[in-house]
């Protein structure tokens, strides 16, 4: 199953994301959809936590 | 922390300086893909590869605001002891490094560019440069 983060910002403006791995590094939560079996091919996206609310789906 | 009023006009001129720096880059080399400063992969059929989708990295690039002087008379600019502003009654002075302006850039192999569109004023206290990032 896939899973989609879901990123409010402050202004309300909601944005969905796909996550195959997430965590927080350095104050900011980092997003990360890998494609294909050897990895290396991916979309990655850093966001401040202090910016966002974060919704994330029970699996 | 909230900004003090001197700070917060600092702050919206290196900004707005930045940006126009910015603009300028993109202006005179337009990336090949423009994305979001959050991005720091991103995928692009790379023709070198014969289309096959490969992931490009986006580093940080980050500067430091300078030394700048605030007047009361609402002029802002780098600090100079030259400036016909500086002995104006109740200026103040925002030390260098108080804000830091964040874009991200990536190359790939192809020679194809990613640049942000946009760009994050920060506090360097509270988000200083990344590990890998271009400092100026």
């Amino acid at each position: 199953m896939m899973l989609v983060i879901s990123v409010t910002w402050m202004d309300g403006r909601q944005e969905n994301y796909p996550a195959s791995r997430h965590f927080v590094k350095d104050g900011e939560l980092v997003v990360c959809e890998e494609y294909g079996i050897t990895g290396g091919v991916k979309d990655e996206w850093h966001f401040p936590l202090v910016n966002i609310r974060v919704w994330k789906p029970e699996r | 922390m909230s900004l003090t009023p001197a700070e917060l006009a600092a702050a919206r001129v290196f900004r707005a300086a930045q940006r126009a720096l910015l603009e300028r880059k993109n202006a005179s080399e337009p990336p090949g893909i423009t994305v979001s400063v959050h991005v720091r992969n991103v995928r692009h059929d790379c023709e070198a590869k014969g289309g096959k989708s490969v992931s490009l990295e986006l580093r940080e690039h980050y500067a430091f605001s300078p030394e700048l002087y605030v007047c009361r008379c609402g002029v802002v600019e780098v600090f100079n002891v030259d400036s016909s502003h500086w002995d104006c009654d109740g200026g103040v002075k925002v030390p260098a490094r108080r804000f830091g302006f964040i874009f991200t850039e990536g190359r790939c192999g192809c020679g194809m560019t990613a640049r942000s569109g946009d760009s994050r004023l920060v506090d360097p206290a509270v988000r200083p440069p990344a590990a890998r990032a271009v400092v100026s």
